[in-house]
């Protein structure tokens, strides 16, 4: 028995070897990597398929990573030199693939290209150039932080005003809190809380990025002040978890008087709730118009082989007929000058909140904070908040929280 | 060779009853998966409505997206074919009244679903 | 051993089952709750429970395709680590010049952790062409040093009478192998086939490196498709949780009996 044993396995083995492994043809071929965009996979394929009337003989591949496996599976295709050659990356992570020489200057392109360059809003194209003028990236879609009101709960505590400042922000939400409901909600992972600081005009780090900038008396009077709201309940402690689903879930609830979040925070919420419309949410600026962006662009590998298919097939991809695709799937702004008033004018009828939060998310783009166009961003993002949400939560004292941050973040721009 | 030990052992069992139970359930859900809905639509007094708008929808990511609507019939019967969904949402409406919508949970895509409650128009 | 100190003893195993069985618990608990893991308090016995979060489990990703290219990856690592790594064993039970160099290399190998040696890992896949394929997600684990001193070690007990008759009666070293030795080491088979399968099955980050296309995604990858989704999805997350677990479980407890015998053999052996 054993000596058939060990023939079938023989046979089943070799047959499982000859079918699994993959024969890799191809000769000219590009890579395009996305980020936890698995459902759109249809609409990719069609860019792929204009591609393709313009690059007959050129194969184009798509992976998808989702967000938190998308940096590992990155750093290790660097590693091994062979990157994707196109790149969707968030945020501003692409500050250290630039600084390291790993992702193209594509300024020469939009240069050369005015249909390429022309398409983007004023001012977008800057969300990715350095100092030295180079553009590493061009937009794909954009989100950004908002305040939304809830209007029962601000009439119910007799606020008339929209709060100007960060203490009318705080007096505000102490006037709304109550059993089973709070005055104030952020939503903070990356840097999407930082407007509360800055509204007290407190920078992370200095003008030239090379020291942190964020212990002086008005970051100490702020983090103070947040503490003690969230101690006595006025702002909801959901706000320092750095979740997604429960701070829109509990907006949604219609227990908490202000929410300041990215515009695809409410638009998820709203999914949830009814009551979210025009009629009942109110969405303005926070106090002085500052905002933290939650966004997307893409990218050409410094070491593609083929540079200009790769951008060829970023020209696709922003476009104005795959952006409409794009806005209409996922009712979001694309930084496209033609396609946002499009979708705005769409949703003016169908949907008149959506409509006022993309105008207002569309606008004010100078007004931008929580954004380090640094090599090292992630790592002083890690740093300043390990050290500062123990503060916000009170199990640490404020000022003795922002000395650890201050020289951690320090330790951190030193290093590298 | 020893058939009765090669397959009256604990692998072959566990396999087998695997095998079984999977084919079952195949057949099963082979013979009851084409997507009928049916139900009523009754007022609050427990009469049939005619007439009424039915909605099938499903929920996404970030909306309920409408899959189908029909009109219910002289006793307030409605039904769907081939809905492709295993979670859905039914809502009806007429002129100002509403049946607040309701969830049902399949056991497969395209399970048939008969409603046990008729969906009642509450003004 | 007195009454007394029996229950002693048995009162100690139930609260470490206790503690060990906890985690498992709540997470059947919360994939038939799906509770959210920030309600607070947290309920012990499920409030409502049902199985819709399986089905939505089910259908959130392809089901049939990750499971069936885990189980393809994983029978083949089983298969090819008993046919190498029983070699590899009776050979290391031989005695030949350098054996000992063999050995010390197989033992610093494992200490070299497998992070470490991935990009030379993706860089050979890549020129072998087996990048996105499943026979490239099975290669690093086709043999596993610590099995084959398994094999070593139980080939060891067998004892040397009982293959000099073997080979007086003229068998090959091959059917010395096959005929004598792997059927004397159930044991070690049941304990190869438990660690690769778990191992294979297990495995997140060499999948996440090599693999690029949908198609050739294992269960682990799948269950990251949870964790990213901007959806509530801890009761289908959970759900699919235990669906991964469930066949590594399953072939853990069918040979069990002789794992725990694999395992505690070479200890025991004189």
């Amino acid at each position: 028995m054993l000596k058939n044993l060990s023939k079938w396995t023989t046979a089943f083995t070799v047959s499982i070897f000859a079918s699994l492994s993959v024969a890799q043809a191809a000769d000219e071929k590009i890579t395009v990597l996305t980020w936890n965009l698995p459902v759109y996979g249809e609409k990719i394929n069609g860019w792929i398929a204009d591609f393709h009337e313009q690059h007959p003989d050129v194969e184009v591949e798509w992976i998808d990573k989702k967000g938190s496996e998308w940096a590992t599976f990155f750093q290790t295709q660097l590693a091994a030199g062979t990157p994707p050659d196109v790149v969707n990356i968030q945020g501003a992570l692409w500050a250290e693939y630039a600084a390291n020489e790993q992702l193209l200057d594509l300024g020469p392109y939009l240069k050369n290209d005015p249909d390429f360059s022309g398409r983007f809003v004023d001012g977008a194209l800057d969300l990715w150039t350095t100092d030295d003028g180079k553009s590493y990236m061009v937009p794909w879609y954009f989100n950004r932080t908002l305040l939304y009101l809830n209007k029962s709960m601000l009439a119910e505590a007799g606020i008339e005003k929209t709060p100007a400042t960060f203490d009318e922000l705080m007096a505000a939400a102490d006037k709304m809190k109550g059993e089973g409901k709070s005055g104030f909600l952020t939503a903070n992972f990356d840097w999407l809380y930082w407007p509360l600081f800055k509204m007290n005009g407190v920078d992370i780090l200095n003008e030239d990025m090379s020291k942190a900038a964020f212990n002086t008396p008005e970051a100490l009077e702020t983090l103070t002040a947040l503490a003690e709201a969230t101690k006595s309940g006025a702002i909801n402690n959901i706000s320092w978890t750095g979740r997604w689903v429960e701070p829109n879930t509990a907006f949604a609830s219609r227990n908490v008087g202000m929410y300041m979040a990215p515009n695809s925070a409410l638009f998820w919420a709203a999914s949830k709730a009814d009551w979210i419309n025009d009629e009942n949410v109110e969405v303005v600026d926070a106090p002085g118009d500052w905002w933290t962006p939650n966004h997307h662009g893409w990218g050409v590998s410094a070491s593609t082989k083929y540079p200009d298919a790769a951008v060829d097939l970023i020209k696709i991809a922003t476009s104005d007929k795959w952006q409409e695709t794009m806005s209409s799937t996922f009712s979001i702004l694309t930084l496209n000058k033609n396609v946002d008033p499009m979708l705005i004018e769409k949703f003016t009828t169908e949907d008149p909140l959506k409509a006022k939060i993309l105008t207002a998310a569309g606008s004010k783009l100078d007004k931008i904070t929580g954004y380090l166009k640094s090599p090292v961003e992630a790592r002083v993002k890690d740093a300043f908040w390990t050290s500062v949400q123990p503060a916000l939560l009170g199990q640490v004292d404020p000022q003795k929280a922002l000395d650890a941050a201050e020289a951690k973040v320090n330790r951190v721009l030193t290093r590298r | 060779m020893d058939w009765k030990s090669l397959l009256l052992n604990r692998f072959s069992l566990t396999v087998g009853v695997l095998v079984l139970g999977a084919g079952l359930w195949n057949a099963y859900v082979s013979v009851n998966d084409d997507g009928r809905i049916s139900g009523r639509v009754v007022d609050q007094t427990g009469q049939p409505v005619v007439g009424a708008t039915v909605a099938l929808s499903r929920k996404t990511v970030s909306s309920v997206d409408s899959v189908a609507e029909t009109q219910t019939g002289s006793s307030g019967e409605f039904s769907f074919v081939d809905h492709g969904q295993y979670a859905l949402l039914l809502s009806a409406t007429k002129a100002d009244a509403e049946a607040p919508r309701r969830t049902y949970q399949l056991w497969f895509r395209n399970q048939n679903l008969v409603l046990d409650e008729p969906l009642v128009l509450l003004p | 051993m007195s009454l007394r100190s029996r229950i002693f003893t048995h009162a100690i195993l139930i609260s470490v089952c206790f503690f060990m069985l906890l985690p498992i618990y709540w997470v059947i608990k919360t994939s038939v709750s799906g509770e959210n893991l920030f309600v607070y308090p947290p309920s012990i016995i499920p409030a409502d429970p049902n199985m819709f979060y399986y089905v939505e489990a089910w259908y959130t990703v392809d089901f049939v395709q990750l499971f069936s290219n885990s189980f393809l990856i994983a029978t083949l690592v089983v298969i090819v680590n008993l046919v190498l790594n029983a070699m590899a064993g009776y050979a290391l039970t031989k005695h030949f010049p350098g054996k000992s160099l063999v050995m010390s290399f197989l033992l610093m190998s494992m200490m070299i952790p497998f992070h470490a040696t991935i990009i030379p890992a993706y860089l050979l896949t890549a020129e072998l062409g087996l990048l996105n394929s499943k026979l490239g997600i099975a290669l690093p684990a086709l043999s596993h040093i610590v099995c084959i001193l398994l094999f070593k070690s139980n080939f060891e007990a067998v004892p040397s009478s009982l293959i000099q008759a073997a080979r007086l009666d003229g068998l090959s070293e091959w059917q010395i192998l096959t005929k004598i030795m792997i059927p004397l080491s159930k044991p070690a088979v049941a304990t190869n086939i438990i660690l690769s399968f778990i191992w294979s099955w297990n495995e997140f980050l060499w999948p996440l490196i090599v693999v690029r296309s949908p198609d050739q995604q294992t269960m682990p990858l799948g269950l990251v498709s949870f964790l990213a989704s901007f959806e509530d999805t801890t009761g289908s997350l959970y759900a699919f949780c235990v669906l991964v677990v469930l066949p590594s479980m399953l072939v853990f407890l069918l040979a069990q009996k002789d794992f725990i015998r694999g395992l505690t053999s070479g200890a025991t052996k004189g």
